[in-house]
């Protein structure tokens, strides 16, 4: 906690000698560079391209002939391996614009509620008590409804649902810092308000929003695959949550390789994601535990 | 302590303003003029008209948002379009249906997780620790969908251990229907639980009176138990009181998939049927439920704790 | 009036309107008091007086809307009548949950017995062997609405239930091979397929109304988008080969349905649709703003949206897919806002006239003509069918009908879907039958055969 004073930096450096240490976080890491090179891949059209034509008969088991066929073929003869790397693709944008939209909202609304108290804070506390009130999943339906369905519908939705958690965490953190020496110590050579959140607090409090950022991920991945699943999801895409969707009948019938596929290439991410998480959040700020651990996907199975 | 009680129950209002404001938004003038759905085919004029006015679209919004908030406190959320019953009454009757399953899983769920937090702090650090906590990062990173197909093919249909889907009246014979659900639910929340109460366990293992209480020699195991568990138990209420409103309303994915007649199983079938009276009931309730339920837990924690306050 | 059932006897029945009328006002339906076209002399007849003549009356009375009910149960029960049913059926309701039902015999049923004749093939079947017993012939019907594919799946093939009333479009690829039929595997473990056209068609309905689409002088457009516009694709993919071409609004299976006919504005001609378009000025679509094509929120009619936008740029016409919810979607067609969209008309009883009424102008939206279709000549012809019952006569008006409808393209009609059910073999007597769904009391059950199959 020495690092408070001096700025961002030796705060970021020692995380990093801490993290390096963490052999299995370093793994995670891994992975999720490996899964992020795949989804810019997979839209530059350079790999899995294209995912929509027949490679074999319907339901064609795994076989080791060839790349395409070695996770066997869906309904309509595609490539499941494809599928699982174009689901990579919207996965990962999923992920990314709805952290994109959580951001922006999540710090500034919890930094200007945490800096400048009173009357703004009761005002972004109760629209945010407001919101996360309502069970996520129910809002996630709403929002689609009116946004009708599709890709675009979930990112809003996730991102407009999903900020409460940093807002909150940032808040918490402005308010214990806006009374710090350093911050007076700013304030008593003249610098305004602007300059005191965003140059002096921020890049103190900037570090839960990495560490929030990977329970974002995650959660953001696992509501896609729910929303597919009560058909609010991605529409002509595939998407994990529509493969998983798309199987839910061939189980049934013994075709176990697209459902596994899916839940398998899910799984890798978001405990690459938990595992990272947890090394973040502890490289960072070991106080802060529970505030980045993840509750259920649905808030209610 | 009076006064926080009554400063947090008047903090309610504003949110639950807040809420209803919101759910009427959402729903009542972005969710699509109804009529038409629930005349059917063949409308005339004069039909929409009247039912218009029945349901009140021709007031203005604030006389509509008026009639909403009159909807939420009486709890008359008039009729489903789709099944024309009503939604009072559905909710009635999916209630045992859906406590069927949840109480039991819940109560499972909490136990078991609570047993094994315990029996990882009491080997905190060492390889056992370790590899239950890898075990639930994986458990937690599967889809919940993924252990309901997969669960309901090989255990009940593959194996026959358990009746693929059903329910019964007789609460005897309901048990056998209940069961593996209620495994999958058990399943589905135990990662999340066990890393949960394993934080709230260690936090009181590195409490001074722990240590003091190992200095004056007592066994490790009679540390965990009586000082420990005691204490880490108030963080761990909290955290699962939050939970038991939503009991109520139970678990939409394994109460559709396991053909229980609860709240689940009525919002999916009306997400499905775009029957947006009974989903804006439900997210009422839900909200409702969570409002309340966290007034409740703040003030019960508030007379166990006097630090906590407002914030 | 709050029904959807209230056009089938809206002004047919003479003082039933006043009698509606009188309920408003007092704001309680009073059941007791008399219509004058309504008499009941004693317990088992009723009598009816119409307004005016009216040969759909007999369809109407077979609608569920017109049943026999206890009027005791109905005064107990109000508003909550569809919970506690009480009718004259040979079954009554023992339990009703969200998603089962349980029907016992009921003990007074006035008694029925089995048809003694039947369609042709009828008897090959079998379905004639029980033919004069007395119904029904099980004692309880166990009715499970199962939201899920898989249990709903798994519960039929462990034999948990006689027959599966639902197959969709994902299921049926597992169901039918190639060739449309039930899959050898399934065949030997003796399931049987029901296959029978439906009574319902498919078609992208145009808003005549709009200023790009609509009109006499749009004409030309409208019939290049429906040369353009191939179905049989869509009929293997979105339907599995179980679909038919659909020429006319009259489904096979209804009176007056023209096996031979083909409907020339709905052969799949890319050169003479490009040729339209040329001749009217817009040649690849120059000069035609962008389409609007609504659609139902659901994973087959995206799919079939995104076939018909495929199909359209073809032409060098651009269609956007606007993605709306059902109750949306119905709000938008009915206040005129919608352009093109796809949908469904599914019969409500089996007379050709429920088809053409969909382009009566005086059915304009928020009516059952959603395609706002006026031309008084279809009117007058329409008019005329109404008040007749099937003979040669009245299927030659159906023909100048058509003519018109094949001339002015107010829809692209697509296709007939099929009606699809899977039974075990111990189920006896099932049949598809698309306007009775209460087939319930001729279903006989094998149980020693139920038996030892399970064993």
């Amino acid at each position: 906690m020495s690092a408070q004073v001096g700025g961002g930096k030796s705060l970021w450096a020692d995380a990093w000698i801490r993290m390096r240490r963490e052999k299995l976080a370093m793994v995670a890491l891994g992975i999720i560079i490996f899964y992020s090179l795949v989804a810019i891949f997979a839209k530059l059209g350079l790999i899995a391209t294209p995912w929509d034509v027949e490679v074999a008969g319907a339901y064609a088991a795994p076989s080791f002939g060839s790349l395409k066929t070695i996770m066997g073929s869906d309904i309509f003869g595609r490539s499941v391996f494809y599928k699982v790397i174009h689901g990579t693709r919207i996965a990962m944008s999923v992920g990314l614009v709805t952290s994109i939209i959580t951001i922006p909202i999540g710090v500034v609304l919890g930094a200007l509620a945490g800096y400048f108290g009173g009357l703004i804070d009761e005002v972004v506390v109760w629209f945010y008590t407001t919101i996360s009130s309502i069970p996520s999943i129910m809002l996630l339906v709403a929002f689609t409804y009116v946004l009708g369905k599709g890709i675009f519908s979930v990112y809003i939705a996730l991102g407009v649902t999903s900020w409460v958690t940093l807002a909150r965490l940032v808040r918490g953190e402005f308010m214990k810092h806006k009374s710090r020496e350093y911050v007076v110590a700013a304030e008593s050579i003249g610098a305004g308000h602007a300059i005191r959140i965003f140059r002096h607090i921020l890049p103190n409090v900037i570090h839960i929003v990495i560490i929030n950022l990977s329970l974002q991920f995650q959660m953001a991945i696992k509501t896609e695959v729910i929303l597919s699943y009560l058909g609010l999801g991605v529409q002509g895409q595939p998407s994990w949550g529509v493969m998983i969707d798309d199987a839910k009948l061939e189980l049934a019938r013994g075709v176990w390789w697209q459902l596994t596929a899916a839940t398998i290439a899910m799984s890798f991410i978001v405990l690459a994601f938990n595992i990272f998480g947890d090394a973040l959040r502890d490289a960072f700020d070991p106080k802060l535990k529970m505030a980045a651990m993840p509750r259920r996907e649905d808030g209610k199975k | 302590m009076t006064a926080y009680a009554i400063r947090r129950l008047l903090y309610t209002i504003p949110i639950l303003f807040g809420v209803c404001l919101l759910i009427f938004l959402l729903f009542n003038k972005v969710g699509g003029d109804p009529t038409y759905q629930m005349l059917g085919k063949h409308a005339s004029l004069a039909q929409i008209q009247e039912l218009r006015h029945d349901l009140g679209l021709d007031k203005s919004d604030f006389a509509q948002f008026i009639d909403f908030l009159k909807q939420v406190v009486t709890f008359d959320f008039g009729r489903s379009y789709a099944t024309k019953q009503r939604i009072s009454e559905m909710i009635w009757a999916g209630m045992p249906a859906s406590l069927s399953l949840a109480i039991p899983a819940f109560a499972v769920e909490t136990l078991l997780a609570i047993a094994i937090a315990l029996l990882v702090s009491f080997y905190r650090g060492r390889l056992l620790d370790r590899s239950i906590v890898v075990l639930c990062v994986v458990g937690i990173s599967i889809s919940a969908l993924a252990y309901i197909l997969f669960g309901q093919y090989v255990l009940a249909y593959w194996w026959g251990w358990f009746p693929i889907s059903g329910y019964d009246q007789d609460l005897f014979q309901r048990f056998k229907y209940v069961a593996l659900p209620a495994l999958i639910w058990v399943v589905v929340g135990l990662g999340v639980n066990v890393r949960v109460f394993r934080t709230f366990m260690l936090d009181e293992v590195n409490q001074d009176y722990v240590r003091t209480a190992r200095a004056k020699g007592l066994n490790e195991s009679v540390v965990l138990f009586k000082h420990v568990l005691k204490n880490a138990m108030i963080p761990v209420l909290t955290y699962v009181v939050i939970e038991i409103p939503f009991l109520i309303t139970g678990s939409f994915l394994l109460e559709s998939f396991f053909g229980i007649p609860g709240l689940g199983s009525i919002t999916i079938d009306a997400i499905h049927n775009s029957d947006f009276p009974v989903i804006k009931a439900m997210t009422v309730i839900e909200t409702l439920l969570f409002i309340f339920g966290s007034l409740a837990t703040d003030l019960a924690y508030s007379g166990v704790d006097p630090r906590v306050r407002l914030g | 009036m709050g029904s959807d059932g209230w056009w089938t006897l809206d002004g047919k029945i003479a003082g039933l309107n006043e009698w509606a009328a009188q309920a408003k006002k007092s704001g309680r339906a009073d059941y007791g008091a008399p219509i004058s076209g309504l008499t009941a002399p004693d317990k088992t007849t009723l009598i009816i007086r119409l307004t005016k003549p009216n040969p759909l009356i007999l369809h109407v009375l077979t609608m569920p809307y017109t049943n026999v009910v206890a009027h005791e149960a109905v005064d107990r029960y109000g508003g909550e009548f569809g919970q506690h049913p009480v009718g004259t059926g040979p079954f009554r309701l023992d339990s009703l949950t969200s998603n089962q039902a349980i029907w016992l015999r009921n003990p007074t049923f006035h008694g029925q017995n089995y048809p003694t004749e039947g369609e042709p093939g009828d008897k090959e079947a079998g379905l004639l062997a029980d033919a004069g017993h007395a119904l029904p012939f099980v004692d309880k019907i166990i009715d499970d609405t199962i939201i899920e594919d898989q249990p709903a799946w798994l519960n039929f093939m462990q034999g948990n239930h006689d027959y599966l009333a639902k197959i969709n479009k994902d299921n049926s690829a597992d169901v039918f091979d190639d060739n449309h039929k039930l899959k050898q595997s399934l065949v030997a473990q003796g399931l049987e397929a029901f296959v029978t056209p439906g009574i319902w068609f498919n078609y992208v309905a145009f808003n005549m109304e709009d200023p790009v689409v609509g009109g006499e002088k749009n004409v030309y457009l409208r019939r290049a988008m429906a040369l353009a516009l191939d179905e049989s694709p869509m009929i293997e993919k979105f339907y599995l080969g179980l679909a038919t071409r659909a020429e006319t609004p009259i489904p096979p299976g209804i009176g007056g349905f023209d096996p031979k006919f083909r409907n020339p504005a709905r052969e799949y001609n890319l050169v003479r649709a490009r040729e339209i378009l040329a001749k009217a000025g817009h040649p690849n679509g120059q000069g035609i703003p962008e389409l609007t094509y609504d659609l139902k929120s659901d994973m087959t009619y995206r799919q079939i949206g995104e076939y018909f936008q495929r199909a359209m740029a073809e032409l060098g016409i651009k269609v956007n897919l606007n993605t709306v919810s059902w109750p949306e979607l119905l709000s938008r067609v009915r206040r005129k806002q919608a352009q093109v969209w796809g949908i469904t008309w599914q019969y409500d009883y089996p007379d050709a006239e429920n088809g053409w009424q969909l382009l009566y102008s005086k059915n304009e939206s928020p009516g059952s003509n959603e395609s706002n279709y006026k031309n008084p000549k279809f009117d007058a012809l329409y008019e005329k069918i109404a008040l007749m019952r099937d003979s040669p006569e009245r299927f030659a008006l159906f023909a100048k009908m058509r003519d018109i409808f094949v001339q002015d393209v107010p829809w692209i009609i697509t296709v007939n879907q099929a009606e699809t059910r899977l039974t075990h073999s111990w189920l006896h007597n099932f049949k598809i039958h698309q306007f009775e769904h209460n087939i319930e009391k001729y279903l006989r059950v094998d149980v020693a055969a139920r038996q030892k199959a399970l064993r």
